[in-house]
């Protein structure tokens, strides 16, 4: 299971997602998939005082008091990897990004996903092939959500929903109830069916002759505008007709 | 309608015509204000019912005197960053050259709008500034307790939110209508239709508001 990505960093090599592979300094160590870099956490001084969490070439000892790593995150406790900027130190150039990878759930060949109240959960979602994605209550997710081949997604009410959605060829998306949504969705038929707000600088697009449908109590608010402009406004006025 | 109606309406013509008319409390009416007036007043159903009156043609008036948040009543501002913007006593100045900055101000809560009945924002203004692309640029709005509509202004065209940019040179000074009601609006520039589209948003507001940029 991958656990943490690495982007942006100008040493590419670091630039992989990372599996937890055993344990350092009393913590779990993370090995790069691809190029074999490390992520992990030591009883070095960086720079000094304190330990903290690094990329490097090989789990080793710094020695204490200098930056000897290639990226390191600062003096901190934490029990696993910081998600954040890390700083360049010895054999790093750049900065590099670290953020935890997203968590796959894998919906083919029918069936159904149910996620109950209270859960936080991160995407991506992929729903191939028919099935049903339910998110009853609560939930609080984040994309993106790929809905291929059809099936059906239900935002049952409570919950925000983070977007993107993809939805290709059909299928359908409803959001039933009180979720706050922000999505990006293409394709098929879309159901807005009461109570949400969905706020957003968005679009949503619905391709492959589907249908959006907005069905009551829920606003849907779009902020555009922007852009550089000078007016000269010589008088303004309103009423009603 | 009388000999005598038919001499007045002539004399007061005149008087419009050489932009020398004096309205009501000695306050002096432009060109534009001074053809509303006339067309309110040769209406039979003002002059002869004796039931015209001035505070009922517009609700809300910004001349460009002062900045609106100080004009009386005040218009709320909507400042995000530093744009430039001033008064020169008559013609009512925004510079954003920032696509991160916007200014807007939002009318006096005295409007009560109806969107079954229908709502008009007019201004005269210009734009010699301005990027291109729909729904961009210097925006008019109208919340009317049920719908916003939003008309986007650029040098070098305009569109109503959502629609498609039409080309026109906005860099003379324009009279711009937009006009909403129910679920559709349409938007008019010196007099002529230059495009009918759909609201924005839906609102609770019930307000006129120009500037930059208008968030909803």
């Amino acid at each position: 299971m991958a656990d943490f990505v690495v982007t942006n960093a100008g040493t590419a090599a670091y630039n992989d997602t990372y599996t937890e592979d055993g344990a350092y300094g009393g913590k779990p160590a993370y090995t790069g998939d691809t190029n074999g870099m490390y992520l992990f956490y030591g009883g070095f001084a960086i720079p000094a005082p304190g330990d903290g969490w690094v990329l490097h070439n090989s789990k080793t000892d710094s020695g204490g008091g200098i930056i000897f790593f290639a990226y390191y995150y600062g003096a901190g406790t934490q029990a696993t990897p910081p998600e954040g900027t890390y700083t360049a130190g010895s054999g790093g150039a750049g900065d590099a990004d670290v953020a935890a990878a997203p968590e796959i759930y894998s919906h083919a060949d029918g069936g159904s996903v149910v996620v109950l109240g209270g859960e936080q959960s991160r995407g991506p979602w992929y729903n191939t092939d028919g099935g049903v994605v339910l998110f009853d209550g609560g939930a609080d997710t984040r994309g993106p959500y790929y809905y291929v081949g059809g099936g059906e997604v239900v935002f049952a009410g409570g919950q925000r929903v983070v977007m993107p959605f993809s939805q290709v060829g059909g299928g359908l998306v409803i959001f039933a109830g009180g979720g706050i949504g922000d999505p990006l969705i293409s394709g098929g038929v879309i159901v807005f069916s009461g109570g949400q707000v969905v706020e957003g600088n968005q679009t949503y697009e619905v391709a492959e002759g589907g249908v959006i449908i907005f069905e009551g109590g829920q606003m849907a608010i779009t902020h555009r505008g922007g852009g550089q402009s000078t007016t000269e406004w010589d008088w303004v006025r309103g009423k009603g007709r | 309608m009388s000999v005598s109606s038919e001499r007045f309406i002539k004399a007061f013509r005149g008087m419009v015509q050489e932009g020398k008319v004096v309205l009501f409390q000695n306050q002096t009416t432009r060109q534009g204000e001074s053809e509303e007036f006339l067309g309110q007043l040769l209406d039979p159903a003002n002059l002869f019912a004796k039931n015209f009156n001035t505070d009922d043609m517009w609700l809300v008036y910004y001349r460009g005197a002062v900045d609106p948040d100080a004009d009386s009543p005040a218009w709320t501002e909507t400042l995000s960053g530093t744009v430039t913007h001033s008064s020169d006593g008559d013609v009512f100045t925004i510079v954003d050259d920032s696509d991160d900055e916007h200014l807007y101000y939002a009318s006096p809560t005295q409007a009560t709008l109806d969107s079954a009945v229908g709502s008009i924002l007019e201004a005269k203004v210009r734009v010699s500034v301005g990027g291109s692309g729909a729904n961009r640029g210097a925006a008019l709005s109208i919340f009317d307790g049920t719908r916003q509509y939003t008309a986007w202004l650029r040098s070098d065209g305009v569109n109503i939110d959502g629609e498609a940019n039409v080309a026109i040179n906005m860099t003379p000074w324009r009279r711009v209508k937009l006009v909403g009601r129910g679920d559709g609006c349409q938007l008019f520039i010196d007099g002529d239709i230059q495009q009918t589209g759909w609201y924005m948003n839906p609102t609770v507001k019930q307000q006129f508001a120009f500037g930059s940029y208008v968030g909803g």
